[in-house]
Formats: C-alpha cells, structure tokens, sequence
C-alpha cells in the first residue's frame, strides 16, 4: 500500500514538473522565427542548481540553424553553450545578455555539443527547453 | 560542478516540486530557500540519472537535399499509404510513423499535395493508434487541407505534428516509442536520399555525413530498447560498423559573430571521405533495413 501511494505521489510529481514544460516549450516556440523550420524533436531538462543538460547535435554545411532556449516564462534565464567536437568554445548567449535564440551559419558540417544551464541569478530550478531549428 | 546529461530527472522533479512549483511570478530567484534543503546525497542521486541525447537530423532536411541535388520526383519511392494497414504492433507503428513522416516531407517539397493530405491522414490515424491523441491539435487534417500549396505551411505543420509527439511521448516516459519514430524517419530519409540521386553529387557527401547521427540513433534504441527491437538495433549496428570506414578531418577556425543580427557564422572545416566500395556496401544494408521495416 505505502509503495502504491509512493508510485502515484511520484507519478503526479512528475507530471507537475513535466507539465511545465510544455508550457515553456510553447513560449519558447515564438522565437522560431519565419522561415525557420523545427527538427521535429523537444529537448527538455528538469534542472537544479548548477547541474548541466548536454546533447549533441550534427549541423549540416551550408544550413543556417536557429538555436531557442528557455526556462520559466520569460526570456534570459537559460545559459546555453555551444562547443566543437574538441572542445573549443564557439558561443555563449552569456556574451549576449542570455539572448534567448541565435543563429549559426555554418561553412561545414560539424559536430557539437550543447550545454545549457540556468542562471542562476534568477532561478534556482526549472524545466529547461531547447528547440532546434533551419532555415529552408 | 555537477553535469547531467539531458533525460527523465525524476529526483530533481521530485526537489522542483517541493521547492514550491519552480519560478516565482516575476522570474526572480526565489526566497522560499528554505523550502528544501537539498544534501550531498541527494545531489549524487542527480548525478546518477541520465544519458546523453542526440538531436537526430530532420527527414525535411534530407528532403529538401534531395531538391536541392536536381533530382526528379520518384513516386515509387515512398512507402505506399495503403501499406499501413499492415503494421500492427506498436513498435511496427511507430517505426512507419516516422517513414511516412519522411515521406510526407518528401510530397510536401516536391509539392505532391494529393498525396501529402493523404500522408498526413495516415499519420493522423497511426498517432492515434499510438494513443498520441494528446499530442495532436484538433482541426491539423482540415488546416493542412487548407494550406495544400503552400509548401511552408505544410512543412511547418509537420514539424509542429512531429515536435509535439515528441514532446507528449517524452512526458509520458514513452521514450522507446519516440526513439523509434526518430530512427523510421532517418532510415527512410536517407533511403530516398541514395535513391533519388543514385549516390552522385552532395547527396554522397551528405550520406557520409550521418556518421554521427547514426550512432545517435543506435545509442537512444539501445537506452531504451526492449526485446522487440533487438534485430532492428542489430542490423542498425551493422550499418554502424560500415560507418566507421568513413574517415574523417576536422580543423578548428574561429567562429565570427555578428551581434546585430544574432549571428555567428561557424567556420570550422570538416571532411569526409568514403570509398566508392564502402557507399554501395553502406547503400545496400541501409535499403535491406528499410525494407525490413516497411514490408
């Protein structure tokens, strides 16, 4: 019985958090922009603190790529990083007032690694969103 | 500093909620600290959640490659939409989700809108097969109807269709399912893409450049994967080992930013080189997997 009451606290816990996200994948899409078209997939992260989300991604050569991300419901609360296969830093929003999107031209295609994390300056926890997007 | 890779946190769910529903009204970092008390234990519990997640290329982008190649429009390339009957079992489902996804981006850039409406119907009814009813905005049939023609209407719903499912499966813990999805629609898009173009040109280039996003795909079926997938991961294995003969380069360039437009132009340099020997063996185990799926 305590574990049945546990199962479904949880499940309901979850469903609260995860239900945030939604909402900010929703507000996060307004910033896609025209002429940008999305990946079809939502990355999503419950983040705490300090802790990190990370993905990697492939950007194709000669594509144009819109970068969105967002947590909680105004703009400027997610740092996001994007680094080259080696590790080197190509771009922060941080440089840029944690602008909420950014483009990326790209000569070649290459691999990178995102990470985004949130400042913590103005929050301490929150579902963390990122989209994908190309120019057609 | 503590790192997580992108997933299903489920304690730091548990930690958000308890802190007090996450954001304060204005966005500012909340007072409530001593809502929860978080420990180092807690903290190692964090760290042990979570795997990395690879953003997997778009079907679209591989269609709008194939246009861009002068390739012609084949209509035998696509699997046919009365095939949908055929597949039962969800894992079966979610992988023709995906294909007839990549088929619908195929129609709608080739603006094929007899067949795109049918396209998006089928994969109507395969969503709701897959009890992703949830996921779908009412009225999607009759506003793809309406914007028949309009080819970035028709990709930007599509998108949209496909973000969402993504986003409801992901919340609902149904990862397999959307890691199948994924894969349905890269196999078939990359199954049009040799076949449209017999393997000439940028396509052979771009071929070689899905070195990465098949391991992607291979590393989210195996996080997730189940009995019922364990061919399919398999015989995505093997394509996996032909793809590791690609050779690679890579040479760092530092990238140019242009503030006022939110802008940086990324100018590394990267090259792939692949054997005319490799890309027919590559070519050929890439159509016996999609056949296996659609038949």
């Amino acid at each position: 019985m305590r574990n049945l009451i546990l199962t479904v606290l949880l499940s309901f816990i979850l469903g609260a958090a995860f239900g945030q996200c939604d909402t900010i994948a929703s507000v996060c899409s307004k910033h896609i922009g025209d002429g940008f078209i999305s990946d079809g997939q939502l990355y999503r992260a419950l983040l705490y603190e300090d802790q990190v989300a990370e993905f990697n991604a492939t950007f194709f050569g000669g594509s144009t790529y819109r970068l969105v991300g967002c947590s909680g419901f105004e703009s400027g609360n997610l740092i996001y990083s994007v680094f080259d296969e080696k590790r080197n830093l190509l771009f922060t929003n941080s440089d840029y007032d944690n602008a909420p999107y950014w483009d990326f031209k790209v000569e070649s295609t290459m691999q990178v690694i995102i990470e985004a994390h949130l400042d913590q300056n103005k929050l301490d926890s929150g579902c963390a969103v990122m989209l994908i997007n190309f120019e057609k | 500093m503590i790192r997580m890779k992108w997933s299903i946190a489920c304690f730091a769910a548990s930690l958000l909620v308890l802190q007090g529903c996450v954001e304060s009204s204005d966005s500012q970092k909340s007072s409530d600290d001593d809502l929860t008390t978080v420990s180092d234990a807690d903290k190692a519990a964090v760290l042990r959640v979570g795997d990395a997640v690879f953003s997997i290329p778009s079907p679209v982008q591989t269609a709008l490659l194939i246009e861009q190649s002068g390739a012609d429009y084949d209509a035998s390339l696509p699997n046919a939409t009365a095939n949908a009957g055929n597949y039962i079992s969800s894992t079966d489902k979610s992988l023709a989700m995906g294909i007839y996804g990549a088929n619908l981006a195929y129609y709608a850039i080739f603006d094929q809108n007899q067949e795109a409406l049918s396209c998006m119907t089928v994969l109507e009814q395969l969503a709701n097969d897959l009890d992703l009813a949830g996921a779908i905005d009412r009225g999607l049939i009759r506003r793809f109807s309406e914007n028949l023609g309009n080819q970035d209407s028709l990709l930007v719903l599509s998108s949209h269709f496909f973000r969402n499912s993504d986003g409801y499966l992901k919340e609902n813990e149904r990862d397999l399912t959307a890691a199948l999805i994924i894969a349905g629609g890269w196999v078939e898009g990359m199954f049009m893409a040799v076949n449209s173009t017999n393997g000439n040109g940028e396509i052979r280039q771009r071929i070689a450049e899905q070195k990465h996003a098949l391991s992607g795909i291979v590393s989210i079926l195996e996080r997730h994967g189940s009995d019922e997938v364990a061919a399919l991961i398999t015989s995505l294995k093997d394509l996996q080992a032909l793809f590791d003969g690609v050779k690679t380069t890579y040479e760092y360039m530092r990238p140019e930013v242009d503030a006022a437009s939110k802008m940086t132009h990324l100018k590394s340099e990267t090259s792939y080189s692949i054997s005319d020997e490799l890309f027919a063996q590559i070519v050929e185990e890439l159509e016996s997997i999609r056949n296996s799926i659609v038949s």
